[in-house]
């Protein structure tokens, strides 16, 4: 075998090459043991100092062996120890086991996870819808009911994705439908911190508050076609911040987390252009497990927020002053041995009270002292008693209370005597996937003490029935 | 005599490490039990393992519970199977964790199906085939060849985090693979009679399990992935078992038997439960036994199988 053979085979079979060494190798003593055994048996003519020769050349031969052994031995380890860090093996084999994950390395690799949810409706109103607003409520001035009939309801367009290895971020923009035209918002865009340790995130931007249960949920994570009245009349949809979140989760085993937020204040039940951080938020959470089937989440928050100039109720009558929110929420779920996919419940609880403290002014007049306390609550139980079909029961209750002194005029609907109102709902889901779900829900205005003569109910009972669908990717829901 | 000396002297310094690392323990999330008893046979004392499901939960379908962002909150390490099987859950728990060990990047997080290589992996992406997984199949921890591989990257993992301990990581995976290696070649032995075997399965979760006994699957309860199975999918499928000789109806211990009952009593053919991951029966305690009470519900689905066309 010529030196130039030798190199290119050794170069091909470069990885047995070392074992075949070593098999040598490991012959060889056996050899090296036979040798002298065989020279006791030698003719004596054989001259002794051939004898010598013979036994030095196997020395040698020892010795080379041993040399090349040693190396040979350093390098099956150093391989070894490279094969370590490769996922592969001999003896547990199995197809494609060299074989490493590669996915797609297009220029669109990076594109931010994607998701679109439409939403439709039709909605019947058993008489006639009302103004939609509860007299004594001072209202979200985009707030109103459903339109009747077929309407293409809130779709909402979420992307989002880590950014780098310090930020995550979302972004939702919600385009509805709203008397003929065509209305779109920002829901949410916001950063949130990934490497902060110690169980703090941090986030900026404009975001759903931590402020309630149901607050940071998108419509179509409700359970309802409706947010609860309390939600509805105290704070007009979502309570928003524009601002930051500054969340802290105990190093505890026991789930407690608490934080607090700062906001600009440009969001209902706030008001007006402020400068510097008009709203303020500070919330804590705690839940846990019962078993392996039931779990729970109470919270408590605050949220205190600054009105200058606020329109109230589309009047020409402006508020401004501080408005105070408490909430209580509680849920609790049931899934049989943790599993919900074929059965599940859930109850949830949420208490809300607001108070408006300040002056109600119009045009050119001497401000007026104001003060106003309006409460609402809501109860609701979903059960999904077998795959794809849910129903659920809600009651709803809100109250308007302890108005002082003067009797506003009629425009700006804020009467000082106490009014409340309640309903039951009661829905029944069809869910053929995760992506897909028709409702059909039931409002039932039960009492409303308002009633004055002459005055339509400010909302009547009403059939919802909706579609949602879920387009792209579909992250993950909170608790 | 020399080897019993180094095995004494290793089980003093494992204990004597136990006494102290209270404090230094590892932190281990596991998404499923699989790769908590993984973790556990690779660690021993020197980390604590939580499974955030057990041995009776679909993985697929788990709430982003207060329980769990509290416990990956402390976590030091993230073992999941990945391949999006957690993309119900994991993202919000990551996200509301708090904790920057754990997130994507960092060596805290540790996907399995990462570093195997996957099967199913579907030629459309379109949710009309139902809930379907882009990467492949997850279910990788049914082929004990693949768990060997995440074995070897897992030791790594734990060594990296863990130097101080890098030589009890590396003694343990040796010997555990040692062992498993040769639990392997007992089990292959034993399920020799398996190869080409016809099944059905609930869900399409066993195909590395099949892949490594050589069953083959011929259809699925469900009419689609993740769609539960109807009166007349089933009514179809008892149709093609009239037609091909199919040893076992299989469906996973956190799955709705009656499907499988049904179809069973039809049918004739034997419906097996099979524990999918460690917990999911009393037998599978650890890794091992997993394997040696799946195999041994295999072999008893064999011997019973019925006479073909046979109807109860």
């Amino acid at each position: 075998m010529s030196a130039h053979q030798h190199t290119s085979v050794k170069a091909r079979f470069g990885g047995i090459w070392p074992v075949t060494l070593l098999c040598l190798g490991l012959i060889s003593p056996t050899f090296t043991l036979a040798a002298p055994a065989g020279t006791s048996s030698t003719p004596k003519s054989l001259e002794t100092n051939e004898l010598a020769a013979l036994k030095a050349e196997i020395q040698q031969l020892k010795k080379d062996y041993h040399s090349r052994i040693e190396a040979l031995e350093k390098r099956l380890s150093a391989a070894e120890s490279r094969l370590h860090s490769q996922p592969s093996t001999t003896g547990m084999e199995y197809a494609g086991a060299t074989a490493t994950n590669t996915s797609s390395r297009s220029a669109n690799a990076f594109n931010p996870a994607i998701s679109l949810i439409m939403d439709g409706r039709y909605v019947d109103y058993a008489s006639r819808p009302g103004t939609g607003r509860l007299p004594g409520f001072r209202y979200h001035p985009e707030y109103g009911l459903d339109a009747e009939g077929f309407n293409i309801g809130e779709s909402e367009l979420t992307m989002s994705a880590n950014i780098d290895d310090k930020f995550y971020a979302q972004a939702t923009i919600a385009f509805g439908n709203d008397n003929g035209e065509t209305q779109t918002e920002v829901e949410e865009a916001y950063i949130q911190s990934t490497a902060l340790s110690h169980g703090l995130t941090a986030k900026l931007g404009r975001y759903y508050s931590a402020l309630g249960y149901i607050n940071e949920q998108h419509p179509h994570a409700w359970d309802f076609a409706d947010l609860p009245l309390a939600y509805s009349a105290l704070l007009g949809g979502n309570l928003k911040n524009e601002g930051m979140q500054l969340n802290w989760l105990l190093p505890t085993d026991h789930y407690w987390e608490m934080g607090i937020e700062m906001g600009n204040g440009g969001h209902f039940p706030a008001a007006g252009n402020h400068n510097g951080l008009s709203s303020q938020t500070a919330f804590i959470t705690s839940g846990g497990d019962i078993g392996i089937s039931h779990s729970w989440q109470a919270g408590l928050s605050w949220w205190h927020g600054k009105s200058r100039e606020s329109l109230v109720n589309n009047s020409p009558w402006l508020f401004s002053g501080d408005t105070y929110l408490n909430a209580l929420d509680v849920v609790y779920k049931w899934a049989p041995m943790g599993n919900n996919k074929e059965e599940n419940f859930k109850f949830q609880f949420e208490y809300l009270r607001s108070r408006d403290s300040g002056t109600l002014s119009s045009d050119g007049d001497q401000p007026q002292p104001y003060t106003a306390q309006r409460q609402g609550w809501y109860a609701q139980a979903i059960w999904q008693f077998r795959p794809l079909w849910r129903t659920g029961l809600r009651y709803d209750r809100v109250h308007a209370a302890g108005q002082n002194g003067e009797s506003w005029p009629e425009e700006i609907n804020l009467t000082s005597s106490g009014h409340h109102f309640s309903r039951v709902s009661a829905m029944l889901e069809w869910i053929p996937s995760e992506f897909s779900r028709l409702r059909l829900q039931y409002n039932d205005a039960i009492s409303g003490g308002y009633h004055l003569p002459g005055q339509t109910p400010f909302e009547d009972s009403k059939w919802t029935f909706q579609y949602t669908v879920s387009m792209g990717s579909h992250g993950a829901h909170q608790y | 005599m020399h080897h019993s000396l180094t095995k004494t002297f290793l089980a003093l310094t494992t204990g004597v490490l136990l006494a102290f690392s209270s404090q230094a323990a590892i932190n281990v999330f596991a998404c499923e039990p699989e790769w908590a008893a993984l973790a556990t046979e690779l660690g021993g004392g020197n980390i604590h393992a939580f499974s955030a499901t057990h041995g009776k939960q679909d993985p697929h379908y788990i709430q982003a519970r207060p329980s769990l962002i509290a416990k990956l909150r402390n976590a030091d390490l993230l073992v999941c199977t990945g391949a999006d099987l957690e993309i119900g859950w994991l993202p919000v728990l990551l996200r509301k964790s708090g904790n920057r060990r754990i997130q994507p990047g960092q060596p805290g997080y540790f996907m399995a199906t990462d570093f195997v290589p996957l099967l199913d992996k579907p030629q459309i992406l379109d949710r009309s085939a139902g809930d379907i997984h882009a990467a492949g199949s997850p279910h990788i921890h049914t082929d004990p060849r693949r768990i060997a591989t995440v074995a070897r990257v897992l030791a790594q993992r734990l060594q990296a985090l863990n130097p101080e301990q890098a030589n009890v990581y590396q003694q343990r995976a040796d010997e555990f693979l040692h062992k498993w290696q040769e639990a392997i070649t007992r089990w292959e032995n034993r399920a020799k009679g398996l190869h080409g075997k016809k099944i059905i399965t609930h869900h399409k979760n066993w195909v590395y399990l099949q892949d490594w006994l050589g069953l083959q699957g011929v259809a699925t309860l469900e009419p689609k992935p993740g769609v539960p199975p109807t009166a007349s999918h089933l009514s179809q499928l008892h149709a093609v078992a009239k037609q091909e000789p199919v040893m076992a109806i299989i469906y996973a211990a956190y799955q709705n038997p009656k499907p499988a009952l049904w179809l069973s009593k039809r049918s004739g053919i034997p419906a097996v439960e099979l524990p999918f991951t460690v917990g999911g029966n009393k037998q599978a305690t650890d890794l091992f036994s997993l394997f040696d009470t799946t195999i041994d519900a295999l072999l008893q689905a064999a011997g019973r199988q019925p006479e073909h066309g046979q109807q109860p």
